[in-house]
């Protein structure tokens, strides 16, 4: 009871809980949390406090707070809305207060807990300003403190960066310090560990270290054998190289497309020698055969999907062979009579190879161009069977020209078992071509040098492909003669007594357009393709016919002015007579034959009995 | 077959290229030797310094080799070289080939003469080839 009394007495009767004075004061009174807990100890000490209205003033508690904290205080201890609290309502509960306060005090033995927690509830008020006050004093130590640090800041910067810095800075410290006048420098802090630790570093890394020596050893070696072994690969190709090739070979460098690597081509086309055969430029690349360290030749051919690795690459055998068939009269079959030799090149020899090469892309091109005059020839029984045949007719033999393109040379040598008669003649057939060809090769340099343009030679000179016709003409000129002969014969030689037929030579005067030029190659060139002449010129023949009784004369002329034909022009001259001469020029044999047989019979024959006027006839 | 010249500076340039390796050998000996040292092989000093010696020496005469064979090339050209690069043309072949088959012929004409048997083919003209070729 006394305690109870005790606690009147100080008249420091809290009404609240503590704990509602950390409540914000925004915060709704009624917060959960809150009412449960302080509805039971509320109220005792409300109504101690109400007591203790009239001993102490309780405006010394509350006072200070301000209205919008203290009214929602009020408002939770009377568990009353706002709208309820009017004067009339605290005018009669303090009425009432005042009527139990008796009876309140009765309740002593609730009360000692109440008076305990009034006492912390003192404190915790104190102990609340003076942290408050605290509080607010450190935020102002703080604010004074960052604003100083924003000022030493704002001074550092204005060295650097003076208008940065101006936005920041003080007006004050503006006008009293001059800006810029604070620096500042970095100063290592000197730590006597660090050596120690250095140390340590050192003795770590000495073992990479030694590692990395050994290492670097290891690639150095390993790249000094890899470059002995090029360098040993390197000199071994380049003394191949020097020995197989000669001053005169054109070798360029070349890049194989699909593999980037370097290469050393090969010039081996007749290209620059006077060809126009533009189906194979006739480069070949000198290859080194690391295996089996050994030069390739290989044929290079210039399209994208080309590479000199490839393995199918196959180096066959090309030539022509010509063969002739012979007629048998009696079954009208042809036998096959004579073959053109086959050279067996065959070789691993590099120098060899360049030849073999040569000669492959030499044949091909004369396959090329006999193909290309044959075309013109259909009419004189030169037919072309397939793309790598040709077929010449004449009446009593066939000349095959072919283009062989095998593997293996032993097969096509078998085939040549036994020597035929006219095995020669195939050959020279061969040999007379392959020489025509070098001669059109050299009226192309010829043309080449004279004229300038390389760029009009193209195809247009089908005309100046002369192969076989010179031979062909030959052939046919030969028959020919000896149908004419045949013709005079029986005209002429078997009717009338002591008439000879006689062949005149003819010489021909070499073609006069050997005009003396500059340049001494032009006049080589001019040279070699002259002492062809008499392959390549028309054949001609001259006869003469004379009657010696009578001391005329008939004068034949056999000529093929496009090699294959035949043009017979006669001549007759009656000594006796200046009005009675004939020149007559005839295509055709028969008409020929009619002819003669109209002068013998009308003017020679006729003559001898009587004198008949002639009448001059001209074809 | 090049000339002998071209095959000396042929040989030459390989023996550059060979001491330049050797250079690249004795670097390796160099370190190998030097990590010896360093774990505690004391001994190695000596060959350390000859493979150091090595090294020099090695590019020393490939240098000197090198410097040889461009002042060659440089007196060279003009001479032997042409100052410019050319494309060079593939000429003379058709005489090679005329030559050849001439050859041919001859022999083909001289079997013909040996067996005197008459060839029915004219062949006359290409005697007066074989004159003149």
């Amino acid at each position: 009871m006394g305690k109870s009394q005790f606690d009147f007495e100080k008249g420091v009767n809290l009404a609240l809980d503590p704990n509602l004075l950390s409540l914000p004061s925004k915060k709704s009174p009624s917060s959960p949390n809150a009412a449960d807990q302080q509805k039971e100890p509320i109220v005792p000490p409300a109504t101690a406090q109400e007591i203790n209205e009239l001993v102490s003033n309780p405006y010394e508690i509350y006072g200070k707070m301000p209205l919008a904290q203290l009214v929602p205080l009020i408002l939770q201890q009377k568990q009353i809305p706002f709208s309820e609290l009017s004067q009339d309502y605290i005018l009669k509960e303090t009425s009432e207060k005042v009527m139990d306060s008796n009876d309140a005090m009765d309740n002593e033995p609730q009360l000692p807990d109440n008076s305990k927690s009034n006492f912390s509830t003192m404190d915790a008020s104190e102990s609340y300003e003076t942290i408050r006050s605290k509080m607010i004093d450190h935020i102002n130590v703080a604010m004074n403190e960052s604003s100083l640090a924003l000022e030493t800041v704002s001074l550092l910067l204005s060295g650097v960066r003076e208008n940065n810095a101006k936005s920041s800075i003080s007006p004050y410290l503006k006008r009293n310090v001059p800006m810029g006048s604070l620096n500042s420098d970095r100063i290592p802090i000197n730590n006597s560990n660090n050596v120690k630790k250095t140390n340590e570093k050192i003795k770590f890394s000495f073992g990479w270290k030694l590692k990395c020596l050994d290492d670097s050893k290891l690639m150095l070696k390993k790249n000094v054998d890899k470059l002995f072994e090029i360098v040993r690969r390197e000199n071994k190709y380049w003394q191949m190289i020097s020995q197989v090739i000669v001053n005169t070979d054109v070798i360029f460098k070349l890049r194989d497309k699909l593999s980037g690597e370097r290469l050393i081509g090969i010039k081996y086309g007749f290209e620059d020698s006077g060809s126009n055969y533009h189906l194979d430029r006739g480069i070949a690349v000198l290859k080194n055969n690391t295996e089996l360290n050994q030069l390739e030749l290989i044929p290079y051919y210039n399209n994208k999907n080309f590479s000199i690795h490839d393995s199918n690459i196959r180096i066959g055998y090309t030539f022509i062979r010509i063969r002739i068939f012979t007629k048998i009269e009696s079954e009208d079959d042809f036998i096959l009579s004579g073959e053109s030799s086959i050279t067996n090149n065959d070789s691993t020899n590099i120098r060899d190879q360049i030849k073999k090469f040569k000669d492959i892309i030499f044949e091909k091109e004369l396959m090329y161009q006999l193909k290309k005059e044959s075309s013109q020839l259909i009419s004189y029984g030169v037919k072309i069977e397939n793309e790598n045949k040709i077929m010449i007719e004449l009446p009593n033999e066939k000349i095959e020209i072919e283009l062989l393109q095998v593997d293996d040379l032993s097969t096509v040598m078998n085939e040549q078992d036994n020597p035929k008669i006219n095995d020669k003649r195939a050959n020279l057939i061969l040999i007379t071509l392959r020489l025509l060809l070098v001669v059109i090769f050299k009226k192309n340099l010829r043309r080449r040098s004279t004229t300038n343009s390389i760029s009009n030679h193209n195809g247009s000179y089908s005309e100046d492909i002369l192969l076989i016709r010179p031979i062909l003409g030959k052939l046919r000129h030969q028959n020919y003669k000896i149908l004419l002969k045949k013709i005079i014969k029986q005209n002429i030689l078997d009717i009338i007594e002591s008439s000879q037929c006689q062949e005149i030579k003819i010489t021909r005067k070499p073609n006069n357009d050997t005009t003396r030029t500059v340049d001494k190659h032009i006049d080589k060139l001019n040279k070699d393709i002259a002492s062809f002449d008499n392959l390549i010129n028309t054949p001609v023949s001259h006869f003469e016919v004379s009657l010696p009784d009578r001391k005329d004369s008939f004068k034949l002329v056999l000529e093929s002015p496009n090699y294959c034909n035949a043009i017979i022009s006669v001549k007759y001259k009656d000594p006796l007579n200046d009005n009675r001469a004939f020149d007559a020029k005839f295509t055709e044999l028969k008409e020929v034959e009619e002819f003669l047989y109209f002068i013998i019979t009308e003017y020679i024959l006729k003559k001898e009995t009587e004198e008949h006027i002639p009448i001059k006839q001209e074809h | 077959m090049q000339p002998q010249y071209v095959r000396e500076r042929l040989d030459s340039l390989e023996c550059i290229d060979l001491k330049l390796c050797t250079m690249l050998k004795e670097a390796s000996q160099v370190v190998f030797t030097f990590s010896e040292i360093k774990k505690g092989n004391v001994d190695l000093k000596r060959q350390f310094e000859n493979h150091v010696k090595g090294f020099y020496n090695n590019l020393e005469e490939a240098t000197i080799r090198l410097r040889n064979e461009i002042k060659l090339l440089d007196e060279n050209t003009g001479t032997r070289l042409l100052p410019i690069s050319v494309n060079k043309k593939n000429l003379g072949q058709d005489e090679e080939k005329l030559a050849e088959q001439v050859t041919l012929l001859a022999n083909v004409l001289q079997d013909v003469k040996n067996e005197a048997s008459t060839e029915p083919l004219m062949k006359d003209e290409d005697e007066d080839v074989l004159m003149d070729g």
